[in-house]
């Protein structure tokens, strides 16, 4: 796997840290590149931490409720709260387009355009702040 | 008698489904053009929210990457930062699958990891800047990313992405320290 592949994008990353941080502060191009890393180990961490619990219950397959336990048990709580939500939101959302997508079926015409915008409602709904 | 096929017409009809009763014109065909312009509308629409689409597509890395920057503030913008999902699934996937032997991963695991990723970022970003308005850099460097990390348990993980830089005297009279300890 090619080493831009194996990690997040680097533009995704700077362009976040861009709009997180005041706009006065800069980034060097190594410490970019380390957060890029760093983010990356991030994910192996928690998806190694939640694959090891479905291991343990003879589980194949890892999901959300995973992950938030994951984040939970590595000490990372404020993670699990602010993610908790969009959990929930992101299965409403799911349900929802499922009901979209078969009533659209049904009555022949393509998929409905507000099945993007009813996700984003539901999350909006929701979002409040991610704990800071 | 189909009269619909033009080419350069592209707005009407995206289909030349041979509708040409008026009957059914207004009822299939307006379907249709109102179909274009809700496409239109949606188009426009869409880009506000800029929800990334939760099934998987090959090009979702370049429409990542294309998307145009809104101003995020982190109070404020509380409502848009929910929707947006900041990284590619399919990365976040390969990631996730590369260093374990998760053979499934459902969709609602790599949402989660994806926000969760931004969140460390935004976290991690901000305390490092917070270091070096400590340092009283203008630059956010690569010791201010390793000061936070040694200096907080929560990112003990990071310990060997982020080792302190020590320089080269100071690292060889550690060794030669340590190989005096040891004989």
């Amino acid at each position: 796997m090619a080493d831009e592949d194996r990690l997040l994008p680097i533009a995704n990353v700077g362009r976040l840290m861009k709009q997180i941080l005041p706009s006065n502060a800069k980034i060097s191009k190594e410490a970019k590149q380390t957060v890029q890393e760093c983010a990356t180990e991030f994910i192996s961490f928690v998806t190694c931490e939640a694959s090891d619990k479905c291991h343990r219950e003879n589980r194949k397959t890892v999901n959300g409720d995973d992950i938030w336990w994951a984040l939970s048990t590595l000490g990372l709580d404020n993670y699990a709260d602010a993610v908790g939500r969009y959990l929930h939101k992101y299965r409403e959302a799911e349900r929802e387009r499922a009901e979209n997508n078969k009533s659209s079926n049904d009555s022949g015409n393509e998929r409905e355009p507000n099945i993007t915008s009813g996700y984003s409602r539901v999350l909006e709904k929701g979002s409040s702040s991610s704990a800071r | 008698m189909v009269s619909s096929k033009e080419p350069n017409q592209e707005k009407k009809k995206p289909r030349s489904d041979g509708v040409n009763t008026t009957g059914a014109r207004s009822a299939r065909s307006s379907g249709s053009r109102t179909k274009n312009k809700e496409i239109n509308v949606q188009t426009t629409v869409k880009k506000e929210p800029e929800v990334q689409e939760i099934s998987e597509s090959s090009s979702s890395d370049s429409v990542e990457e294309a998307r145009r920057d809104e101003p995020m503030k982190s109070n404020g913008g509380g409502v848009e930062d929910a929707k947006m999902i900041r990284f590619p699934m399919n990365r976040i996937r390969r990631i996730m699958r590369s260093d374990n032997s998760a053979p499934q991963i459902m969709q609602d695991a790599v949402f989660l990891v994806n926000k969760a990723t931004e969140l460390f970022i935004e976290r991690f970003s901000g305390e490092a800047y917070e270091s070096s308005v400590q340092d009283k850099k203008k630059f956010i460097h690569y010791k201010h990313l390793s000061s936070v990390v040694s200096n907080d348990d929560r990112y003990e993980f990071l310990a060997d992405c982020v080792p302190e830089k020590l320089e080269a005297e100071v690292a060889l009279e550690e060794w030669e320290r340590s190989m005096t300890d040891a004989c």
